[in-house]
């Protein structure tokens, strides 16, 4: 293989583009299945996702490429660099995160953004300040909810 | 600026069957969509699948009934073979609404297919015993809810006299049943796991553990209906007892392994405590 064939180009909706590793962008089940096709050249555009949270994307990527080569040893230490990832993005980050991990289809990136979100929540008070909700429902409505979740675990 | 419900419907799914048991209450009561989200079958599904990926990750989810309350615990062997200590930690307590100043006694609890049955203290004369023991001999018997009757009597893998300790537990794997046997005079105890259970049949082939107390505990396990349960990954077996030394007090776990290794985690004063695994179903149960 050339040097050339190794890397790809990524660019995102607001055309930036990053020219990265071919094993980095594989983890990313649709660009493979691109790549598989030979539908693109060596330029693959993402329409979905921008270029702030393609960099993201990408250095996710590019840290779990190198420690799951070197075996179990790491996984301690990925783990901890996961954690550190999430830890600070604000909830719109997250969101826009979580939405381009299932639109590159890549499962484990889901799971941590998903889980980092599950984490932050946790009573009814933060889901609907935090996450913007509001509450809907009718007086009749919440009195049913009280009658179907009399009995639940609780902190 | 993206909002959690600018999120596709699949994906809101992910992010909730990965909020903890605890504050499932708390998502049913935030807005309509919510509640309809996670009272859906596909989204009990998830948390199923969840459950099994964190106990794989080997931290698993139990329920207990200590001091007449059903408590939900987190437990984790992870660190056994590296000698970290294992872990039991209290997630959270079964509460009604109904009963802010905590007056419900439940006096034991069933699991079935992600339904809990609690039995509360008033009516505890009610409940149905599955295992006989009838004096100085102990064997099976399966009530088969298709047909509605009692199956023949079905051996034990072992000759349990009066004062030895018989004890089922269900907990673990699917379709399997255990046994702990601990004979009353040698304090040796050994844990029995079914390869085959039907109502009119059960093989006994596989000896999980067997282990002299003598050696381990220095005691005999003190309660009559021990809870117990194994850890196939771990090769360990947990079992919640007395502390042999302020036996009327404290709960103890002791964590038992088929290579010897053998450790203690407190849990603190109450009466004994019983054990079950747990999962939840989103079913709504019609009120009569």
């Amino acid at each position: 293989m050339s040097k050339s064939e190794k890397k790809i180009v990524l660019k995102s909706l607001d055309n930036e583009a990053f020219e990265v590793e071919k094993a980095v962008a594989l983890q990313s089940q649709t660009i493979w299945v691109m790549c598989e096709d030979k539908c693109v050249g060596n330029e693959i555009p993402l329409e979905n996702v921008t270029g702030q949270i393609l960099a993201k994307v990408i250095d996710y990527c590019k840290k779990h490429a190198v420690v799951d080569g070197d075996g179990d040893e790491s996984s301690e230490e990925l783990k901890n660099w996961d954690t550190e990832f999430t830890k600070n993005m604000d909830q719109s980050t997250l969101f826009n995160m979580i939405l381009a991990a299932n639109y590159l289809n890549i499962k484990s990136l889901l799971n941590l953004t998903c889980q980092a979100v599950a984490d932050k929540t946790k009573t009814i008070d933060e889901f609907h300040t935090f996450l913007n909700i509001e509450n809907n429902f009718t007086p009749e409505e919440e009195a049913q909810i009280c009658q179907e979740n009399l009995w639940a675990f609780d902190d | 600026m993206a909002r959690i419900s600018d999120l596709p419907r699949d994906l809101i799914e992910e992010v909730l069957s990965r909020v903890p048991l605890t504050s499932l209450r708390a998502i049913r009561f935030t807005c309509r969509k919510w509640n309809d989200l996670t009272n859906e079958r596909s989204f009990t599904e998830k948390r199923i699948s969840e459950a099994a990926k964190k106990k794989q990750a080997k931290e698993f989810q139990v329920i207990m009934i200590m001091k007449s309350r059903v408590y939900l615990m987190s437990i984790n062997l992870y660190g056994l073979e590296t000698n970290v200590d294992p872990y039991l930690n209290f997630k959270g307590e079964l509460i009604s609404l109904n009963d802010a100043n905590h007056q419900v006694d439940i006096s034991s609890v069933f699991h079935c297919d992600g339904l809990l049955l609690c039995i509360t203290k008033d009516i505890s004369s009610r409940r149905c015993l599955m295992q006989f023991l009838e004096e100085m001999n102990y064997f099976l018997i399966c009530f088969d809810f298709t047909t509605e009757r009692f199956g023949p009597r079905l051996p034990l893998p072992f000759h349990a006299f009066g004062y030895d300790q018989v004890t089922l537990s269900g907990v673990g794997e699917e379709e399997q049943l255990l046994v702990l046997f601990q004979h009353y005079y040698t304090m040796r105890l050994q844990i029995w796991v079914t390869s085959k259970i039907e109502p009119i049949d059960v093989s006994w082939n596989k000896l999980f553990l067997a282990v002299d107390l003598t050696l381990l505990t220095g005691f005999e396990f003190l309660t009559e209906d021990t809870s117990f349960f194994i850890d196939h990954k771990e090769n360990v077996a947990v079992v919640f007892d007395k502390d042999c030394e302020i036996a009327t007090t404290s709960n103890i776990a002791y964590i038992i392994g088929k290579n010897g290794c053998f450790k203690e985690v407190d849990l603190g004063e109450s009466t004994c405590p019983f054990l079950c695994s747990y999962v939840p179903s989103s079913v709504q149960i019609k009120q009569i």
